[in-house]
């Protein structure tokens, strides 16, 4: 509720903007597609050498760990948006 | 270095207790001695279970008469009376069996499975198994303000619409007369899937109980219908009082004993249509959903206090876990759309690079078992011409080398694992 809430807040403060910025061009979007499709045909290869899942699961846990004083103080951050609740961050 | 904010919501998983119905059966496979008995040797059989409950299933066997010597089972700490098996149609659905369930409270419930028969004129409400069917008498007023005990409550036959069953109450005799209850509230409680769209369920009393020379065996031949809503059906019966003469003998031709003292018929009447017609297809409206929710309300109804009170915790974490973790993220797509729509270039590339990343998570990578290099072609000379590799025998040697790999990745994990708790326990940043 909280997070849907947040989002929802930020969407309406996105919305009041009276003008609406223009788009990439589709030959740029056409472009980044391409190059995120050769990435991903590209680590197929490289799974080929190497346990590619496993590297990612490895890499995503330790990027959790290494900002997990962030994560904490995210937590933290929203549960102090409960009334009454006051939990001091992680400095 | 550059700090990535990473902010997941934390999840909490809670365990939900599911109350779990006991639903031990004992067989009785050697005797349907009606006659006699089915036969109660010995009473610790019958103790019921630890949930209160004692069920009794029969089988192959269509005794039309099917209960039990009430003598016998009088004697028992647990009323133990009609055990009925057979075959027949009920309300659309073929009876594959049933049997009764006793508790010691003196509260029946009796059980029935069905099959789902081919489809009929009545089959198109009933597009759902029927699992079970609770059947109470809730009071027995008596008249002068006797409450007379409620005895039997025993199935007979069954017609393609018409379900049969009486119960007995005891009598009283004042100066020469029997007195018994004349005022009976019944309950029957459907569980689950059954749509009750138009139907309605009615109690009437068998027209044929009595001989119409009997000047005090009084019958209400009115079919009168009960509510049907939330699969629950209450219905008061108000009776004509039951007076039997005593010098006059009994014309009753179904009081053959001390217990029967009346008689009804479970009748089930379409009163409406469905919008679509017959076909439940054609009829969005007739799914079971809200008898389900009807249902499911009732039944947390029936848990009592005590249940509320147990769930409390339960209910309040997760109060606490729906605060934070959403059952629906769909409001990330409003989201990424307004952003999209508001922000249009500045927005695009990045939450294209994090679709790119997301996705990588869930891929799912083709595995190579050749390498094709096209051909190349130079001023209309071939300069080179395509070429297959095949990596059959390359996955053989490499399969081997992904361990070296995965070793090596560990070892990096663990080295930078060291190297963040050096930090940690400098007390240091990251």
């Amino acid at each position: 509720m909280i997070l849907e809430g947040l989002f929802n807040l930020i969407s309406g403060v996105i919305n009041l903007i009276p003008f609406e910025l223009p788009s990439l061009p589709d030959k740029f979007m056409t472009v980044l597609n391409f190059v995120f499709t050769g990435i991903t045909d590209s680590l197929g290869l490289i799974d080929f050498f190497i346990d590619l899942k496993f590297w990612l699961k490895c890499a995503a846990a330790m990027t959790i760990i290494y900002n997990i004083k962030h994560i904490w103080n995210g937590i933290v951050w929203l549960l102090n948006l409960i009334p009454t609740v006051n939990i001091g961050y992680w400095k | 270095m550059k700090k990535i904010l990473f902010l997941i919501p934390f999840l909490l998983f809670f365990i939900i207790p599911s109350d779990v119905f006991a639903d031990s059966q004992l067989s009785c496979s050697n005797a349907y001695d009606f006659g006699g008995a089915c036969s109660i040797t010995s009473s610790s059989l019958y103790v019921p279970d630890s949930s209160g409950i004692y069920s009794r299933e029969f089988s192959n066997n269509d005794y039309t008469s099917p209960y039990l010597s009430k003598n016998d089972s009088r004697n028992y700490p647990i009323y133990l009376y009609s055990v009925a098996n057979g075959y027949g149609s009920m309300m659309g659905y073929d009876v594959t069996y049933w049997n009764y369930k006793f508790t010691t409270d003196k509260k029946y419930k009796l059980v029935i499975e069905y099959t789902v028969p081919t489809k009929d004129s009545n089959s198109y409400f009933l597009d759902k198994d029927i699992y079970y069917k609770y059947i109470t008498l809730n009071t027995v007023t008596g008249i002068n303000g006797r409450i007379p005990e409620v005895d039997v409550w025993k199935y007979g036959e069954t017609s393609a619409s018409l379900l049969y069953f009486n119960f007995g109450i005891t009598r009283e005799e004042v100066n020469n007369t029997y007195y018994s209850g004349y005022k009976y509230l019944l309950t029957l409680e459907i569980q689950p899937r059954v749509n009750l769209y138009g139907l309605q369920f009615g109690f009437k009393p068998i027209e044929d109980s009595c001989s119409s020379t009997s000047p005090t065996c009084n019958v209400d031949n009115v079919i009168s219908v009960g509510s049907s809503t939330a699969g629950i059906i209450n219905y008061e019966h108000a009776y004509p009082i039951l007076e039997y003469g005593y010098t006059d003998g009994f014309n009753c031709s179904r009081l053959v004993n001390f217990y029967e003292v009346d008689e009804f018929a479970l009748t089930t009447k379409i009163v409406g249509s469905l919008p679509g017609g017959d076909d439940p297809d054609d009829n969005p409206g007739s799914d079971n959903t809200e008898v389900l929710d009807k249902f499911d309300e009732a039944e947390n109804t029936r848990k009592g206090i005590w249940q509320t009170i147990k769930d409390l915790p339960v209910q309040f974490l997760n109060m606490l876990k729906s605060l934070f973790i959403p059952d629906d993220f769909s409001f990330l797509d409003n989201f990424k759309e307004s952003l999209e729509n508001k922000l249009g270039f500045i927005a695009e590339v990045p939450l294209s690079v994090l679709d790119f990343l997301l996705n990588l998570v869930t891929s799912d990578w083709e595995e190579f078992n050749s390498i094709t290099f096209p051909s190349i072609d130079i001023f209309g000379v071939k300069f080179w011409s395509d070429m297959t590799i095949d990596l059959t025998e390359a996955k053989n040697i490499f399969g081997p080398f992904k361990y070296l790999t995965d070793i090596s990745c560990v070892i990096i994990c663990v080295n930078t694992l060291r190297r963040w708790y050096d930090n940690f326990a400098n007390g240091g940043g990251n």
